[in-house]
């Protein structure tokens, strides 16, 4: 009898420590399970704040490449010329054609100015090449028009031009390329 | 004694424990605020180049499509119904000959249209700044909105000039748009073009 009531003690200790405490692996559990939901919580905080910053980039650069493509559409209506310029002088009366074929081999502009809508100027090209273009424009981008010109018996039929606004994102460089064609349609 | 030690927390259990719960909230929470920052930040970006874009792409394509000439009313704006009609070609013609004479920018264009239908843009102060707005005197038209109260519209300019004596007018025409409210760093986006106008 005595030996059964200290059995019965044990047993009913036994039970109280279980229920009362928790073991190692399900502190374990809890702790990797917690964990877990926690860094992917941030992670993914993290990760759609990256993507609607780059968004932000892109709905900015887009525009900035748009604004670009209008103001070279402008100048094709405009100012076509349509001759190819063999070692020609540029002014201000030169037209789209001679300004992008003025030196074969190099037709890339940097068009960082972002005060290319001047209304009391007419020519407003910036100077051929893009060895300094800078990411300035607005803080960030840099902004580069790529002209290639197919010629006929020495006049132009058709430009195609790649412009390409790219800045710095995470030690990378991102871009948005907008191509366009010009042509003359007479 | 022993058995209520391991019943419950020792202080220095207690104070681990709310010390990371402290330190990972403010931290959590720090990032849920940046997100949310960003999101309003694009959205803000959004409206600026939706309203922009329309406003643009109305305008351009009107005034390109469907102005013939130019006017230039004497009295803006308490006169919307102008009296001017081009009577003595050049002179009455807005549209400078380039490169005698250089473009005036004006924050306002008339124009009418080949059956004489009058035609303009111009800004009316809203609430919460200017917004851009259309108006057709002939067709009962006065004071459409082109652009709503969620941006404010400046530095509205038209000009306009010539090549040549009878080329068609290139009418150029810039603007910014921003965001309206108070806040940091509000979205601004610059819209501009040049065009020659095409029923001339």
């Amino acid at each position: 009898m005595p030996n059964l009531c200290r059995l019965h003690q044990l047993m009913s200790l036994k039970k109280l420590n279980i229920n009362n405490g928790f073991s190692l692996i399900e502190v374990l559990i809890f702790v990797s399970v917690f964990s877990l939901f926690f860094v992917m919580a941030a992670a993914v905080m993290t990760t759609s704040l990256k993507i609607t910053k780059q968004n932000q980039d892109k709905i900015l650069a887009t525009h900035y490449a748009e604004d670009l493509q209008e103001w070279l559409e402008a100048e094709k209506n405009i100012n076509w010329g349509g001759a190819v310029c063999n070692s020609c002088a540029i002014t201000s009366k030169s037209g789209f054609t001679e300004i992008i074929t003025q030196t074969p081999g190099t037709n890339s502009f940097c068009f960082n100015d972002i005060t290319l809508h001047d209304n009391t100027t007419v020519n407003g090209w910036p100077p051929l090449g893009v060895s300094n273009c800078q990411m300035t424009m607005g803080g960030r981008y840099r902004r580069i028009a790529t002209f290639s010109a197919s010629v006929v018996d020495n006049f132009v039929n058709q430009v195609n031009v790649t412009i390409s606004v790219d800045w710095m994102d995470g030690g990378h460089v991102k871009s948005v390329p907008l191509q366009s064609a010009f042509s003359i349609w007479e | 004694m022993g058995i209520k030690r391991r019943d419950s927390f020792t202080l220095i259990e207690m104070i681990i424990v709310i010390g990371v719960i402290g330190f990972a909230l403010p931290v959590m929470f720090a990032i849920l605020f940046l997100v949310i920052q960003q999101q309003s930040r694009i959205y803000s970006l959004q409206i600026v180049k939706k309203e922009g874009d329309f406003a643009y792409n109305s305008m351009k394509t009107t005034i390109r499509e469907y102005g013939k000439m130019v006017t230039n009313p004497s009295i803006f704006p308490s006169n919307l119904y102008p009296s001017i009609y081009l009577t003595t070609f050049p002179t009455d013609d807005p549209c400078p000959i380039l490169p005698l004479s250089t473009p005036a920018p004006v924050p306002f264009i008339f124009l009418y249209d080949k059956s004489m239908t009058d035609f303009n843009y111009h800004l009316v102060a809203g609430a919460y700044g200017d917004q851009l707005a259309s108006s057709s005197a002939r067709n009962g038209i006065s004071g459409d909105f082109l652009t709503s109260s969620n941006v404010a519209i400046t530095n509205l300019q038209f000009s306009c000039y010539r090549t040549s004596q009878f080329a068609p007018p290139v009418v150029s025409l810039s603007f910014t748009v921003t965001k309206s409210g108070t806040g940091m760093d509000l979205p601004t986006l610059n819209y501009a073009s040049r065009f020659q106008l095409r029923s001339y």
